[in-house]
């Protein structure tokens, strides 16, 4: 055996230097060029180290795709002689039995890659230690791409070699190889496509229930060998969102694949027939059962390829795709596997029977026969429960702050997906389970209208647009034939009088908002044996308003969702942001004060429901924390209320300034107020028309000003939670933008976005409205 | 001995070869003749162990030949198309055989490469198709095996390496015992080699017998009777094969010993009676037209 592999390799020393070559020329002169790169933008010679270690991991460019093309080549190159006759007769008739040939091939091809790989490293040594950046970091990420690449290579090379062994030439291998590597990452993503597609109520994948293409990559070398080099590269990465990763246990499953292909090729060999070479197909037997899935598969990827086409629901193009995908595939597999373009109609009743297999697949997804959307578990059997409201506290980011400080001193502060974090930080307790699962159970009395929505919503804006101007231009007649009289002399509400009857008579009508607010909610079940379930809804806001105050209201809850706690306890802010809708202030404040701060802000956060944060914030609270000599990175804002009296009055006694930590409007600082009307008045919600700039001041409109300001606060915090904001407002009924100017402080104007209370929009306010579109459009 | 026992083996929906069974003795050459399709490729390389027939079974020396390196030790196969990987010289590939064969003659490998003129650091893919040829039964011989398979190996060969081919097998048998197997469409290139021969057609085996035995018992005699009574009751004894009349000659072939024709010409009235030996080619178109086929459409 020994000699067959010296003769193996003495015979293929080209291909061994080829391989090298591409590593060589990858690999090296990648990390030479990253090195000139970061040289530039490095600040001291520890950064520049710490820039280059990362180019030792594995990455997609200078790794996967050399290691990908390796395994092809390479396995090509020592199997490929069962491609032909007369290279299998002599393999075939020489006293070496298929065993050895197995294992003399297979660790040939193993050493070819091996010699590349070490040609590949040195050279990468020989490039990083004159220029200093040889760390110990980067010789355990070094030894942490060897160990990755070469188990991939191991993994990608054996599955290559199944599809030799099931094939009899070269295209028909490539295709083969390229089916089994991909068959379940398709198989997971077309899945995930159809739920996301067909169902309301999917929302996707998180950390806590990562996609099948993640969770099972080790069934597919590819999606494996990407897997692991994206959560090398991207330890952080809210997706996986864990702490560290560690490569030995990821590699254990693809390493165990590994043996379960090579294990197979070697079976599928010992029963591969001589005669199959040149033949597409090895054994003719397993035709059926390799044609029907890969059709099913295609006929399903013709769904994908025409609905995503498509911006649009409409079924037909669901069957379209469904019909060309299955046709298509099954006359080229035809044509492949029979090598003559006649048999491209050959096996009609498999062909109808994949075709109907085919549309039961979707017809399952399409009718929603597992109950996907109106799913509700058995509280009894939920283990724990997780729930993230898409509208509330948007402005939330979710940030973590490291354990231990990094090699510079500072400590390093991670973004998370708020959704994502809520899912991994699922509730035990029973009784907000229970409350969560009432929420869900509202949500899925809501599927239908979700659905109708979303089929509903597939004409095109073209539509819309030609109703809108063939009625502007009846309008315009309309318009011509009325007399032109000069409205001189008029007296306001004699104006206000015929703008109202202009109106009338050209069908112009104050608008109602039709639209339901509405609010999405996502929630996430572990089951019993460890499933999870995630689910999305989109209710009424109405509907659910008192359900969700259930659960906001928890102690519990807020300790997930507002996750400043145990930075507090770590102590790793250093200063805190406070901005009061118009400028920000660092509360230049240390060690106690700064503590005592934030845990009264604390205890006062945890004591909000819905209806407090319904109101307009005052104001917001950033914590800041030292990531860098000259940086600091911002937590999200924690916005600050009017029932925050203790943290308001600690801030002040600070000596921060709390002038405008308020919502009221002073009318002594009111300069004037504008007025935009877009969606008051029109013929119909999607043709309005409008007034802008209407503006009173104080000096024209005093009197006004003074009975109007009291009933409008400033909104410029009101960014987050507005659609609570606005329901308990009526804020976006009223169809006008209200903003007010305001006197300088300090020689600065300010500007500021107002709600006007209870929604009533002042009668002043409305002719002036009126009286503006008549004298535009008449 | 290589011992074939019924077997059957079909690609997709043609059977390539149908329940065969034969008997190849040591010692002796084997010819295997039959046209194109016949199967004669498929049983040689079922033979070697290339391929496993779906029925029957192939022992060499009472051991099954499928997957066993110990029995393959003993056979080497020359197919009509031998594979010489790219680049290499023929020193090259005489390494190669040696990897594997234990009884690799490295040095007769040698003498006979420069006996047949060959270059040694020349390479392969730059011979001709004769020389390749050349090259392949070099290897072969030079395998030590007990059996040489060999299909096809005369194609391409000119009259002068034909012979010389001829005698090396011929000395290799006398030396090393080694039996070759040689497989054929063309009858006369085995005439004079062939101790046993076998008749391969669409699968089946139409017989299979020593090239003696058949020249034994067929003769061909040229005659003139006195009478054409004497003829007619001359031809109604003899049963005769085959008969042709030019005038008053008849040539006609009867099965038979020597002896026993000798001995019905002197009882016949003739004029003249010349018992002739038969060529391989009379001989087989005999043979098969008694089994109902008209052998001048298979074989050249």
């Amino acid at each position: 055996m020994k000699n067959i592999i010296k003769n193996n390799l003495k015979q293929k020393i080209w291909l061994t230097g080829c391989v090298t070559l591409l590593f060589a020329l990858v690999g090296p002169m990648m990390l030479l060029m990253s090195y000139e790169n970061e040289k530039k933008f490095a600040l001291t010679k520890e950064s520049l180290i710490q820039a280059m270690e990362r180019f030792f991991l594995p990455n997609i460019f200078c790794d996967f795709v050399p290691t990908i093309i390796a395994c092809a080549v390479i396995a090509v190159v020592f199997f490929g002689y069962l491609f032909s006759k007369k290279q299998v007769d002599l393999y075939h008739s020489i006293p070496v039995n298929r065993k050895n040939l197995f294992i003399c091939n297979y660790i040939s091809g193993v050493i070819v890659y091996l010699i590349a790989l070490f040609v590949d490293n040195v050279l990468c040594i020989l490039v990083a230690i004159p220029n200093q950046f040889m760390s110990a970091t980067s010789w355990k990420n070094l030894i942490i791409a060897l160990l990755i690449n070469t188990v991939h290579f191991l993994f990608g090379y054996s599955v290559t070699i199944i599809g030799i062994m099931l094939t009899g030439n070269v295209l028909t291998a490539v295709g083969g190889t390229a089916a089994i590597s991909l068959f379940f990452p398709a198989v997971f993503e077309i899945s995930k496509y159809l739920e996301g597609y067909f169902y309301v109520t999917y929302s996707g994948n998180y950390s806590v229930n990562p996609a099948l293409t993640v969770k099972y990559s080790w069934l597919s070398p590819l999606s494996s060998y990407a897997t692991i080099i994206d959560r090398c590269l991207n330890m952080n990465n809210y997706y996986y969102f864990e702490d560290s990763f560690s490569v030995i246990p990821a590699l254990i499953m693809p390493l165990i694949m590994t043996i379960v292909a090579v294990v197979a090729g070697y079976l599928i060999y010992t029963k591969r027939p001589s005669e199959a070479a040149g033949r597409a197909i090895a054994f003719s037997k397993l035709r059926r059962f390799i044609e029907i899935p890969l059709v099913i598969i295609c006929g399903l990827l013709g769904v994908v390829f025409t609905t995503s086409s498509v911006n649009t629901y409409k079924s037909v193009w669901v069957w379209i795709g469904l019909v060309l995908g299955v046709l298509l595939s099954h006359f080229v597999l035809e044509v492949i596997i029979n090598e003559s373009f006649k048999s491209i109609l050959s096996h009609k009743i498999q062909l109808l029977c994949t075709l109907a297999a085919t549309c039961a697949i979707v017809l399952v997804f399409f009718f929603d026969m597992t109950g996907y959307d109106k799913f509700i578990p058995d509280k009894n059997k939920v283990v724990s429960c997780g729930v993230y409201f898409d509208d509330i506290d948007t402005n939330l980011n979710i940030m973590e702050v490291s354990e231990n400080v990094n090699n510079n001193g500072f400590y390093e502060v991670s973004y998370k997906d708020g959704a994502t974090y809520a899912f991994a930080n699922r509730f035990t307790d029973a009784a907000i389970i229970e409350k969560i699962i009432g929420i869900a159970s509202i949500g899925t009395t809501c599927v239908d209208d979700m659905i109708e929505e979303k089929y509903n919503n597939n004409d095109s804006a073209y539509y819309y647009e030609r109703d809108y101007y063939s009625k502007a231009s009846a309008k315009e007649s309309v318009n011509i034939s009325l007399e032109d009289s000069e409205e001189e002399g008029l007296s306001y509400d004699e104006e206000y009088k015929k703008a109202k009857q202009w109106m009338e008579t050209n069908g112009i009508h104050k608008l109602e908002n039709e639209n339901v607010r509405k609010t999405s909610i996502r929630v996430c079940y572990e089951l019993n044996g460890g499933k999870i379930v995630t689910r999305y809804y989109n209710i009424p806001l109405s509907k659910v308003l008192s359900a969700i105050n259930e659960v906001y209201k928890t102690e519990e809850y807020k300790d997930v969702h507002f996750n400043l706690d145990d930075e507090v306890k770590k102590d790793v802010i250093h200063k805190v942001d406070v901005y009061d809708g118009f400028e920000s202030k660092i509360v230049s404040v240390t060690g106690d004060e700064k503590d005592r701060l934030l845990r009264t802000y604390l205890s006062e956060l945890k004591t909000m429901d819905i209806d407090t944060i319904s109101n307009v914030p005052i104001g917001r609270i950033a914590p800041l924390v030292k990531v860098s000599d000259v940086y600091d990175e911002t937590f999200s804002g924690y916005y600050i209320y009017p029932e925050f009296t203790k943290t308001i009055d600690l801030i002040k006694s600070y000596g921060a300034d709390t002038k405008y930590l308020t919502n009221e409007i002073s009318v002594d600082e009111l300069i004037s107020i504008g007025v935009n009307a877009y969606n008051r008045y029109g013929y119909s919600n999607d043709e309005t028309l409008y007034v802008d700039n209407l503006t009173y001041d104080i000096e024209n409109d005093a009197e006004f000003l003074k009975e109007f300001a009291p009933k409008i606060i400033n909104s410029n915090n009101a960014w987050t939670n507005n659609l609570l904001i606005s329901e308990k407002t009526n804020s976006d009924n009223t169809g006008i933008d209200i903003s007010a100017t305001i006197k300088p402080d300090k020689g600065i104007q300010k500007y500021c976005s107002l709600i006007i209370k209870d929604g009533k929009v002042p009668e002043r306010i409305d002719k002036d409205i009126v009286i503006g579109i008549y004298k535009e459009n008449r | 001995m290589i011992e074939v026992t019924n077997i059957t083996k079909s690609f997709d929906d043609i059977k390539a070869i149908d329940s065969v069974t034969a008997s190849i003795q040591e010692g002796q050459v084997f010819g295997l003749i039959g046209t194109n399709g016949a199967g004669k490729s498929t049983f040689l390389r079922i033979l070697c162990g290339v391929l496993k027939p779906e029925a029957g079974n192939v022992t060499i020396d009472g051991e099954d030949v499928y997957e066993n390196e110990r029995v393959k030790q003993k056979v080497f196969y020359i197919s009509d198309e031998q594979h010489f990987f790219r680049g290499l010289t023929p020193i090259e590939m005489r390494d190669f055989y040696a990897n594997v064969y234990e009884n690799y003659d490295k040095e007769k490998f040698n003498t006979l490469l420069k006996k047949f003129g060959l270059d040694e650091n020349r390479k392969i893919s730059t011979f001709s198709k004769g020389m390749k040829k050349q090259l392949s039964v070099i290897l072969g011989i030079s395998a030590n095996t007990k059996y040489l398979l060999c299909d096809e190996t005369f194609d391409g060969l000119d009259p002068v390496m034909r012979q010389a081919v001829k005698s090396l097998f011929a000395a290799e048998m006398e030396d090393n015992g080694m039996t070759p197997i040689i497989a054929s469409h063309n009858l006369r290139e085995l005439e004079d080699i062939c101790d046993h021969v076998g008749l391969l057609h669409k699968g089946g085996i139409l017989f299979s017998k020593d090239l003696d035995d058949l020249k034994c018992n067929i003769h061909k005699i040229q005659c003139v009777f006195n009478t054409d009574e004497a003829a007619k009751e001359f031809i109604d004894n003899m049963k005769p094969v085959n008969t042709e009349v030019r005038g008053r000659l008849y040539t006609i072939t009867v099965n038979g010993t020597r002896d026993e024709i000798d001995d019905a010409i002197a009882t016949s009235d003739t004029l003249f009676a010349e018992v002739l030996p038969l060529s391989l080619e009379e001989i087989f178109i005999s043979e098969t037209e008694v089994k109902g086929y008209d052998i001048r459409n298979l074989i050249l």
